[in-house]
């Protein structure tokens, strides 16, 4: 096999596309050949802003996971300068960490459903929770990162990581706890934030062959939206690859090879304190080896370096990275589509300049960012004719995710899915996680950002259990989050006038919207409700089939 | 439950369909656009000199003791005593048989062979040829490609694609069974509530697409109304037939034909012997033979039964499914010519495809391997080995299904042309 050593380095040499985008001009080509012109930032100012209660809704769903309550719609209703300020508690809520978390799942991918090693081979029970908090470290340490709004250098420069009792038990870690915890590794390795965790490199492992240069692209991925692989690189497949010296000579003098080796392979060099040995060996893959750094001259003829500027552990690449403009401009980035739930397109430049400078200007501060990103006439427009929506990739209308449809309905119901301790909405060994529109990290690498019938239906199950499960507390325990205006006695005959409030308060807390007690969303619902009672003379069925309805509405998923 | 729904579904479901929609009853040229895509996923890297590799007279090559070169119309192929679905299948079909050898796949990881051979790239992050394929048509089909097993790269075209999942996730959600999937066990709901439930919401559904005013929210919206339609109308799906499979190849073949004869879906994803868990079946680094050998057998066995429904399943283009559906197997490589220290093979970065279908060059072997078992360049434009040609590539394979499902290669796989000289 050793015809073979270099085989999989050559691959990187194939494919791609830069990640943004283009020159900022003020013209974009369209797909019928046709040239339009882009609007400046001053126009895109003018584009209609949508109504307090849908915005307080959209913030609320992307900062926190959920939708606001009663009483922060009452004070926007008192007073429409507080939407800004709500923004700012929203940044400081304790549920923006788990925001974090899930939006950067779809760019770390690391949550996988299994790895290599399993809580078994540590001796520990719950294989569910042990994958999820591997899979979470490196984002849950971004999270950590932007909820404690830290420069975000630290992303690639902390001395220290996120554990739980799982995580902290099997790699030894320096930690307190309960829960998910700030711990640290005592194995000596080098101070470089996500790039030193075990999460991302048990994810992300190597070959001999590779040589890491596959952890090397993705670190350039995830940090600098530099990704190897997607290169519109024409590779030459005329290239022996079977014979060990041609492949040699291609890495180095293959133009199409050389472009991508000439600075992936020194920043593969990088990574070899995480080389394994022994696949199979929990202590191997646990621990860091600072004696193996040096195993670079061994597999890859070119020392540590990045972009030319030379290091010697992972310690000195967080610090190059950190301090390459690529890696603030990847942040925002990812930021602004993870905000408007669409991909960066040309016309985007200027609006990407100017979070950027926010970004600067807030000492590379997360919140900042994200606020800049929040106030973007793009994020708040409204639903309207004007062209200037479309001309500026304005979002007048997205779609929630799979972690935001489960979290709002935990919030609104109580109701958190799981089956022998897996989230059905967060895995796919039991559960419907891309059946739902979610990624599993591994082949589908992004979430859905339309519906399909499988969503529907995921939606649908799912609404019926929380709705039982809310009509359930609600009666048995007195929980009123929900049902505030009645207590399941009366009916449409007994007391109507109490049916119509609660119809009223459900519209509120689930769709964000004050509906009239004549209104056509309170007659129809109503019709529904009797229809209901009339199937089974059950109110409190009739009731959690309305809530059930309501769940499944397409405002619901559409915000 | 499962024999019954389907042989209900054969016998009026699809042979109504046809009959109300005035389609053909003979066979004919179908087009492109109208073919159907059934991709059969070999995991772990099998060995094709166990079957379409003949190499008997390659001393580079570790052949199999016992094995011989047999002859099937215009195939030659490896037969063995122990795999007797093998011969029995050439028998059968190979007058519909195309064989492509000597396929690169340009790595010897699982991860990026399989991404490869079926994506035509290395990121991940593009999709797979059937999912190309299936979101050309996607708003005709209610899932357009269903993935029963093995690997799927959906890309960013992810609602094209569903999974029935390894414990049955899509039937459970169609039945309602899911609702006993939670560890906080509740009450159901009366189940006449979900047909006045389905019928508000329709109207809802109606409503909001017509309410949007700027282009994202009407799209956006319409896109769940389109949703809503086909998750309605899969529900019915569960009266005529079942997703769950046992995960053997002959009871995915059954979920695939049913799927495709009701035009659920255009394309339809298999595995062998089985994907879901990550296992690895056919990575044979030790004991190589007895591997390969029982894994090929099952598999031809399989494809057999496969395709014994396909003919006696009527198209909606054509006679029969088989007239206008293309099956596809492969696997993500190949292995290494000689045997190991452990009776077992490496990974190889040269494989074969084995194609069936209406499009194709069939009865024919296409692709070479050389004596030191690399593929032989071949002209593109015949399928012939030519010295002088261009490599046998994954890429020009993959480019090769999609022109053959009248898409353009080029917008989708960079700098391959496709191989056009299996297609007739």
């Amino acid at each position: 096999m050793t015809r073979h050593l270099r085989f999989y380095g050559l691959l990187l040499a194939i494919p791609v596309v830069s990640a943004c985008k283009g020159d900022p001009d003020k013209s974009t080509d369209t797909d019928d050949g046709s040239t339009v012109e882009l609007p400046t930032e001053e126009e895109v100012a003018l584009i209609p802003r949508m109504d307090d209660h849908r915005l307080l809704t959209r913030m609320s769903l992307d900062l926190r996971g959920v939708r606001p309550t009663a009483e922060e719609f009452a004070r926007i209703e008192a007073d429409s300068g507080a939407v800004d300020s709500l923004m700012q508690e929203f940044l400081d809520d304790p549920r923006f960490e788990d925001r974090v978390r899930q939006m950067y799942t779809e760019v770390y991918l690391t949550r996988a459903d299994f790895f290599q090693l399993t809580a078994m081979d540590f001796g520990l029970e719950g294989e569910p929770a042990f994958a999820r908090a591997v899979g979470e470290e490196p984002i849950r340490l971004v999270a950590r990162v932007a909820a404690e709004d830290r420069p975000w250098t630290d992303i690639v420069t902390a001395d220290w990581t996120i554990a739980n009792e799982l995580t902290a038990v099997a790699w030894d870690l320096d930690y307190t706890g309960p829960g998910w915890d700030v711990a640290r590794y005592k194995d000596g390795r080098p101070a470089a934030g996500v790039l030193a965790t075990n999460g991302m490199w048990w994810r992300y492992t190597s070959t001999a062959s590779n040589a890491n240069r596959k952890r090397a692209n993705q670190a350039s991925r995830i940090l600098l939206c530099n990704d190897y692989l997607v290169r519109p690189i024409e590779f030459d497949r005329d290239v022996d690859l079977l014979d060990e010296d041609a492949v040699e000579d291609a890495i180095n003098n293959n133009p199409g090879c050389v472009n991508c080796h000439v600075s992936l392979d020194p920043l593969s060099a990088y990574f070899f304190g995480f080389w394994n040995f022994a696949e199979d060996s929990w202590l191997e893959a646990s621990t860091y080896h600072p004696e193996r750094e040096p195993l670079w001259s061994q597999y890859l003829e070119t020392p540590p370096a990045f972009y030319g500027q030379p290091g010697s552990s992972l310690g000195d690449l967080g610090l190059q990275i950190a301090g390459d403009p690529r890696f603030a401009s990847c942040a925002v980035e990812q930021v602004y589509e993870a905000m408007l739930r669409r991909d960066v397109t040309v016309a985007d430049t200027d609006a990407l300049t100017l979070h950027r400078e926010a970004f600067l200007d807030g000492d590379l501060r997360f919140k900042a960012l994200v606020e800049s990103v929040v106030a973007d006439p793009r994020y708040r427009a409204g639903d309207s004719t004007d062209p200037l929506l479309d001309a500026a990739g304005a979002v007048p209308l997205k779609m929630v995710s799979t972690d935001q449809l489960a979290s709002q309905v935990a919030d609104l119901t109580g109701y958190e899915w799981t089956y022998a301790d897996y989230e059905m909405l967060a895995n796919d060994l039991i559960g419907v996680r891309t059946l739902a529109g979610g990624a599993d990290g591994v082949t589908v690498v992004r979430t859905a950002r339309t519906p399909n019938a499988t969503l529907v239906l995921v939606q649908e199950r799912l609404a019926e259990l929380a709705a039982v499960y809310a009509v359930v507390q609600a009666g048995e325990s007195g929980d009123d989050r929900l049902f505030t205006e009645v207590d399941f006695s009366e009916t449409p005959s007994s007391d109507r006038d109490a049916i119509v409030a609660q119809i009223q308060a459900l519209h509120l807390s689930v769709f964000g919207k004050r509906v009239a007690a004549d209104g056509p969303e309170v007659a129809a619902n109503l019709e529904l409700f009797e229809a209901l009672l009339a199937i089974d003379d059950s109110v409190p069925a009739a009731w959690a089939g309305l809530l059930m309805a309501l769940l499944r509405d397409p405002d619901f998923l559409l915000y | 439950m499962r024999i019954h729904r389907r042989h209900f579904l054969q016998g009026t479901a699809a042979a109504g369909a046809a009959a109300t929609l005035g389609l053909p009853r003979l066979g004919h040229a179908v087009s492109g656009s109208d073919l159907k895509f059934l991709f059969v996923f070999n995991n772990g890297g099998w060995d094709p000199t166990r079957v379409f590799a003949t190499e008997f007279d390659n001393r580079n090559v570790d052949m199999e003791f016992g094995a011989e070169r047999a002859t099937a119309g215009g195939i030659s192929y490896v037969a063995h005593s122990a795999r007797p679905s093998v011969s029995a299948f050439m028998d059968a079909h190979h007058s519909d048989l195309l064989v492509v050898n000597g396929v690169q796949v340009r790595s010897i990881a699982h991860e990026i062979c399989t991404m490869i051979a079926l994506t035509a790239d290395t990121s991940g992050f593009k999709p797979d040829m059937a999912t190309l394929i299936a979101a050309q048509q996607g708003a005709d089909f209610t899932l357009p490609h269903l993935v029963l097993d093995g690997p799927s790269f959906p890309g960013e075209l992810g609602t094209a694609v569903a999974r029935t999942g390894a414990q049955g996730q899509l039937e459970a959600l169609l039945s309602g069974d899911i609702l006993g999937w939670t560890d906080n066990a509740q009450p159901e709901l009366p189940r006449p509530y979900e047909g006045t439930i389905d019928g508000y919401l329709a109207r809802r559904a109606a409503a909001r697409a017509v309410l949007g005013r700027s282009t994202g929210d009407k799209a956006l919206s319409a896109a769940y109304a389109d949703a809503f339609s086909k998750a309605t109308g899969l529900k019915d799906y569960r009266y005529v037939m079942d997703f769950t499979t046992n995960g053997g190849l002959a009871s995915q073949a059954e979920v695939a034909v049913d799927a495709l004869s009701t035009g659920l879906s255009r394309c339809v994803s298999m595995g062998y012997p089985g994907f879901s868990g990550g296992g690895l079946g056919w990575d044979s680094h030790a004991d190589n033979d007895d591997t390969q050998s029982a894994l090929f057998e099952g598999l031809f066995a399989g494809l057999g039964q496969l395709m014994e429904l396909l003919h006696s399943t009527p198209g909606s283009s054509a006679t029969t499914l088989a007239e206008e559906t293309i099956v596809v197997v492969q696997s993500e490589m190949g292995r290494t010519p000689q045997l190991n220290a452990t009776n077992g093979k490496d990974h190889w970065p040269y494989t074969s495809v084995m194609m069936l279908g209406p499009g194709l060059t069939t009865d024919r072997v296409v692709g070479e391997y050389d004596d030191s078992y690399i593929g032989e360049l071949v002209d593109l434009d015949t399928a012939e080995t030519n010295g002088s040609g261009r490599t046998l590539s994954a890429e020009s394979l993959g480019a090769a299904l999609l022109a053959l499902a009248d898409i353009d290669p080029a917008e989708h796989i960079a700098g391959a042309d496709p191989l056009l000289g299996i297609l007739s």
